[in-house]
């Protein structure tokens, strides 16, 4: 899969449309997908998305994806400014929605905390990219399958935070970035709070554009100014609202909405 | 460059589509924080209610006085007609009658004249509520109403009058204070000089007591002219004391008619009565209620603005109008607790979707 991967990426790329296959479930379903009497089912990763964050995304990659439109570039980074604005679900949910709605390969880049911290995932795979790059294991091994094979991730990995600040700083992480990209048509970066800490700048340095998650009635605009400031010149491809909700009823929303 | 508060606000105000977005801020902050808002005004409410409650029952009892700017007597006599000025005679006598409430020495007149007795007199929590229930009132261009409000209707009408005597002698001080200090310097004056006219009489007596008349002839020329010089004397003396008592007549009759003067200008044509029936005081405790309601209502909307220009999270593209090249490329909507709980099939990325929306 990784070589069809790696030529289909080529493909696109000297195509210059930039644009994935529109649709691509619909119209060749992936080979482990399961089918019933002809029928296509879709991919269990989009099944378990919740319906307002689907529709978010169908709709986000839907507007990349028409002609005329600038399309997301092959790496993304999806990052915040601080804790607490659901970078990783925003970056997990992008992941699924390319994979599913282009019928593209998505590899996510979860650098967003090490495993080793307090705050690390106890679910996340053990190897990961820090043992990638300190020759402990293959990208191979640190590439773990989701319950569909377009969609791949790697983790931060053992260590701290010093280990992961050293491991974005190195030469061997642009390495691997290039070479997931010659892989994966997408590489998503769930990357750590920019305000936080520096790592999230050393990591989104090699990406070509980010999506900045703010939290809907949380997120202060000026967290927002010194976020987009910080990264230039790097382009934001755009804020995600998340959390949005309001308390103002129907029969009165016409009178406030903004 | 670091921004103000104020400035911000103030950016807040001034930027394209700030009234849009000021009035969706407030419409979250209200039904968002609604309990806040109602707190506050059920908070004013109920002090409302509870000093509404508390209003007591008062009685009132006024009375009028005319006040006439000349008398028939005051055209007779001499006597000084207070200039009124611009203002009519029953406006300047209002005005005169609210000053002199505020000073303490009228005010604690009043309060004797009411009843009150020794240091009670003086207090000024008792002069503070006599200012409070004495309130002074023109009817006309010569009509002066004086109206007591306390909790006892007795109380009220026994503070009317004393109002209406303090005042009025207290015009009468100040018109007849010339001819009644003319007065006392001439009574001054009568005991000096009936005391030289005692002195010389006495000198005449003890003279011709030791120089009685001559049996035959008339008396010597040296004692002629030494007793004509003691008569003369007394003559003297007595004429000063003539002048002195006629001076006092003068003055005395100067204060009769100013007395009376002011008795006319200044007539009470209805007495003070003491009221039967307390003020009604439903309208008093519905103001009550209806004030503190509007303070509420005021003070909450001021809350909720205040809030709604603090505000500076985004909620809306339109949050994003100050950074430009920016935009929202998506909104997710917040999710309910059991769709959070997403599982997701495979073997190694189980839980990348985290139990709530937060990274």
């Amino acid at each position: 899969m990784t070589s069809a991967n790696a030529e289909r990426n080529a493909a696109r790329r000297r195509s210059g449309d930039g644009h994935a296959r529109p649709l691509a479930i619909a119209q060749e379903p992936a080979k482990n997908l399961p089918t019933a009497e002809g029928v296509i089912v879709p991919s269990p990763l989009l099944q378990q998305l919740p319906r307002g964050l689907a529709n978010a995304f169908h709709r986000l990659v839907g507007q990349r994806n028409v002609d005329g439109a600038t399309p997301l570039p092959g790496r993304v980074g999806v990052v915040s400014s601080l804790h607490g604005n659901g970078v990783s679900t925003v970056a997990r949910a992008l992941a699924i929605t390319l994979t599913c709605d282009l019928d593209s390969t998505v590899c996510i880049v979860d650098i967003s905390k090490p495993s080793g911290s307090p705050k690390g995932r106890s679910t996340e795979p053990a190897i990961g990219l820090a043992d990638v790059l300190a020759g402990d294991a293959s990208l191979a091994e640190a590439l773990h399958a989701s319950a569909d094979d377009r969609l791949q991730m790697i983790a931060a990995g053992a260590g701290d935070a010093d280990t992961l600040g050293s491991v974005l700083r190195s030469r061997q992480f642009v390495a691997v970035l290039d070479e997931l990209e010659r892989q994966f048509d997408y590489v998503v970066i769930d990357a750590p709070p920019v305000l936080q800490t520096p790592d999230a700048l050393a990591a989104l340095r090699h990406v070509e554009g980010y999506f900045l998650v703010a939290r809907h009635g949380k997120t202060p605009v000026d967290e927002v100014r010194t976020t987009t400031s910080q990264l230039e010149p790097l382009p934001c491809l755009g804020v995600i609202l998340n959390r949005y909700s309001t308390r103002i009823p129907k029969r009165f929303q016409r009178i406030f909405a903004p | 460059m670091e921004v103000t508060s104020s400035e911000v606000v103030s950016n807040r105000l001034t930027s394209p589509g700030a009234g849009r977005r000021l009035r969706a801020r407030i419409g979250e902050h209200l039904f968002s924080k609604w309990y806040l808002y109602l707190a506050v005004l059920l908070l004013c409410l109920g002090i409302g209610v509870y000093k509404a409650t508390g209003v007591q029952k008062t009685y009132v009892s006024a009375g009028t006085i005319n006040v006439a700017s000349a008398t028939f007597l005051s055209d007779l006599t001499n006597v000084n007609v207070p200039s009124f000025g611009y203002q009519t005679p029953a406006q300047k006598t209002a005005n005169d009658i609210n000053q002199r409430l505020g000073t303490d020495e009228f005010a604690s007149k009043v309060a004797e004249a009411a009843g009150a007795t020794g240091a009670t007199a003086t207090d000024p929590n008792v002069l503070a509520a006599i200012r409070r229930g004495v309130l002074v009132y023109t009817g006309g261009a010569s009509i002066v109403r004086i109206a007591a409000t306390t909790g006892n209707g007795e109380l009220s009408q026994q503070l009317a009058n004393a109002v209406i005597s303090t005042y009025t002698d207290y015009v009468v001080d100040v018109e007849t204070a010339d001819s009644t200090a003319a007065a006392a310097f001439y009574q001054d004056r009568l005991k000096a000089d009936q005391a030289t006219l005692d002195d010389a009489k006495a000198a005449v007596n003890e003279f011709l007591e030791s120089h009685p008349q001559p049996a035959i002839g008339a008396r010597p020329d040296t004692e002629a002219i030494q007793l004509k010089s003691l008569t003369d004397a007394t003559d003297k003396a007595q004429q000063a004391v003539d002048d002195d008592n006629d001076k006092i007549q003068q003055a005395d009759l100067a204060t009769a008619q100013s007395k009376a003067d002011i008795n006319q200008r200044l007539t009470v044509v209805d007495q003070p009565q003491a009221p039967i029936a307390p003020q009604p005081i439903r309208k008093d405790q519905a103001m009550t209620v209806v004030i503190f309601l509007a303070v509420g209502i005021i003070v909450a909307l001021t809350f909720l603005l205040v809030v709604s220009l603090m505000d500076r999270t985004i909620r809306s593209s339109l949050d994003l109008s100050d950074l430009p090249g920016l935009s929202i490329a998506a909104v997710i909507p917040a999710l309910q607790s059991n769709q959070t709980r997403v599982k997701l099939i495979g073997p190694t990325i189980a839980g990348e979707l985290p139990k709530g929306q937060a990274s």
